[in-house]
């Protein structure tokens, strides 16, 4: 029991200095993540985490939709998950581009987990809930995670900034390739996992129900003076 | 160990942040259970017929108060004055509402069935004995972000239909006739300038009245309650910082924007700013003081009493054309 207890003060831990460290870019983290394939359960709990704080951050969808408690935490378990799942399938593109195309000896596992600490600024994804704020927290939370992800791969392939932005660039263009042709049917099983664990769509916005509600419970049209 | 602390209380002040729009999005949700948002199977006139009778008033006046509110019954002193003053103002056809609490979308004071009730409670009492409590703060803070809530595009919609109702079966309690088109004019001081704003939208849409607004140093975005408003006006301090906030962190009030919500209420002529002179947002010589004295020997609470009543007259005479002018009147 203690000793599950340690693991898991470990394990907490670990997560805590991977993000901070991601953060700021530490050379020391990415020598250390690049070298030891142990440390990939660590990095993976970085992305799920990074996953569900982002949607909590933009829970307003699933709020104004309705979701029940229930569905809401299903909902955000299940992006951590997929959040995770799109990451490594973007760090194998991005492997595949630098191996293939560019020419550039790096392993697929190493890549991975660069590529997943870029997920790193997302644990801190709930502030996009912050009023008024938020919606610049999470452009800057975008362009902070671009901005790891571009140290990594420069870092591990020890490239240019702009070859390192050309190899995500080429990267980010196969991926969107393979979602437009042979992803079709992945994507349509997250989108049904998603709707299924939320429960329905997350389609409506509130002013199009709000719309809807006021004219069911107000019979009556504008009278009076004119605005 | 102080940049401990200090860097301590702003995550707090951040989490307590991105924690406010929680109690609107749930309550939009249904996880309030009874207290559902859109759970009404009966229409307004339902609603209505289901009150006690009460006689009807020609112009009904709500007042939202400040972010130092706790609920609709426990605002400020000054403020009980204040209004006091204005209602003894009123013509007897004119009817002041001041049982809202604007910053929640069950109009539930911080003091009521709460989660955080008893902390609440205790901060009142602490303000009841002491008005310059630094703990006091809180509340501001609090009520603070429940109006960047109401101005946020992610969120107004729905804390502003919530608060929208809630000023709707205050108004219905107090005889207000369904179908009449009587007129409605919100006060709202400080950051009840902007939550009138916001839910002037949905008043209009559920009653099909004409709303007025009267800021009093309100904070106010570019909202997009200002296109279904008949008129507001903004009654300034020149020594008021704060409600010059809103026109610098909201963009849409910024002149650039012609677009905005804000700037076509002002190209149309439905926003009047009017100065009240030295006013200050809070402390000594704010709008509210009735201790301290203007140049011309007014008290600061009577300027903008006279100003507040100025407005009202027109928008009284405008609602029943053969009233009696607003100043001769007595409490209804």
């Amino acid at each position: 029991m203690v000793a599950w207890l340690e693991w898991i003060i470990w394990f907490l831990d670990a997560v805590w200095q991977g993000t901070t460290r991601a953060l700021s870019l530490d050379p020391a983290l990415l020598r250390f993540a690049e070298a030891h394939r142990e440390v990939t359960g660590v990095i993976l709990a970085v992305a799920v985490l990074a996953g569900i704080s982002q949607l909590l951050g933009q829970s307003v969808t699933l709020f104004v939709n309705r979701v029940p408690p229930r569905q809401f935490v299903l909902s955000l378990l299940l992006n951590g998950v997929l959040f995770a799942a799109n990451l490594i399938i973007w760090a194998l593109t991005v492997w595949a581009v630098a191996r293939y195309a560019l020419r550039l000896d790096v392993q697929a596992g190493a890549m991975l987990r660069l590529i997943m600490l870029s997920s790193a600024p997302y644990v801190f994804g709930f502030f996009i809930l912050i009023p008024y704020l938020g919606t610049a927290i999470s452009k800057l939370l975008a362009v902070w995670s671009l901005v790891i992800s571009v140290n990594a791969i420069m870092f591990s392939l020890n490239i240019s900034l702009l070859v390192a932005l050309l190899c995500i660039g080429l990267g980010w263009l196969l991926s969107q390739l393979l979602s437009a042709t042979i992803g079709l049917p992945i994507i349509a099983l997250r989108d049904w996992l998603l709707r299924t664990t939320a429960g329905g769509a997350l389609t409506q916005r509130a002013e199009d129900i709000l719309a809807t509600f006021q004219a069911e419970a107000s019979p009556t049209r504008p009278k009076g003076e004119q605005p | 160990m102080i940049e401990l602390l200090l860097l301590g209380l702003l995550v707090l002040l951040l989490v307590g942040a991105a924690l406010s729009p929680l109690e609107s999005l749930s309550w939009w949700a249904g996880w309030y259970g009874a207290r559902d948002a859109l759970a009404h199977d009966h229409t307004l006139q339902e609603q209505a017929a289901a009150q006690p009778a009460v006689a009807p008033a020609a112009h009904y006046i709500v007042y939202l108060s400040g972010i130092g509110a706790i609920s609709g019954d426990s605002v400020p002193p000054e403020e009980t004055i204040f209004l006091d003053r204005l209602e003894a103002r009123l013509p007897a056809s004119a009817r002041l509402v001041r049982e809202v609490f604007p910053y929640s979308v069950t109009n539930i004071g911080l003091t009521g069935n709460r989660a955080f009730g008893t902390l609440w409670r205790w901060l009142e009492q602490r303000r009841l004995s002491n008005t310059n409590a630094l703990l006091t703060n809180l509340i501001n803070i609090r009520n603070l972000f429940q109006v960047a809530v109401s101005a946020d595009p992610r969120y107004g919609p729905i804390a502003n239909f919530g608060v929208a109702q809630e000023i709707i079966s205050v108004l219905l309690r107090e005889g207000y006739p369904l179908q009449s088109g009587t007129p409605i004019t919100l006060i709202g001081w400080s950051g009840g300038g902007q939550i009138s704003l916001g839910a002037s939208t949905y008043l209009r849409g559920l009653l099909g009245a004409p709303i007025r607004v009267i800021s009093i140093g309100g904070v106010m975005a570019d909202d997009p309650g200002l296109l279904s408003l008949t008129h507001l006006t903004h009654l300034y301090g020149e020594k008021d910082p704060v409600q010059r906030l809103g026109g610098v962190l909201y963009a849409g009030r910024w002149p650039m924007m012609a677009q905005s919500s804000w700037n076509r209420a002002q190209a149309d002529g439905r926003i009047t700013l009017t100065s009240l002179g030295p006013m200050t947002h809070n402390g000594t010589r704010n709008y509210f003081d009735h201790e301290h004295e203007m140049a011309d020997g007014q008290s600061y609470m009577d300027r903008t009493l006279a100003a507040v009543a100025g407005v009202l007259a027109e928008a009284h005479a405008a609602a029943v054309p053969a009233a009696a002018p607003a100043s001769e009147g007595a409490t209804p």
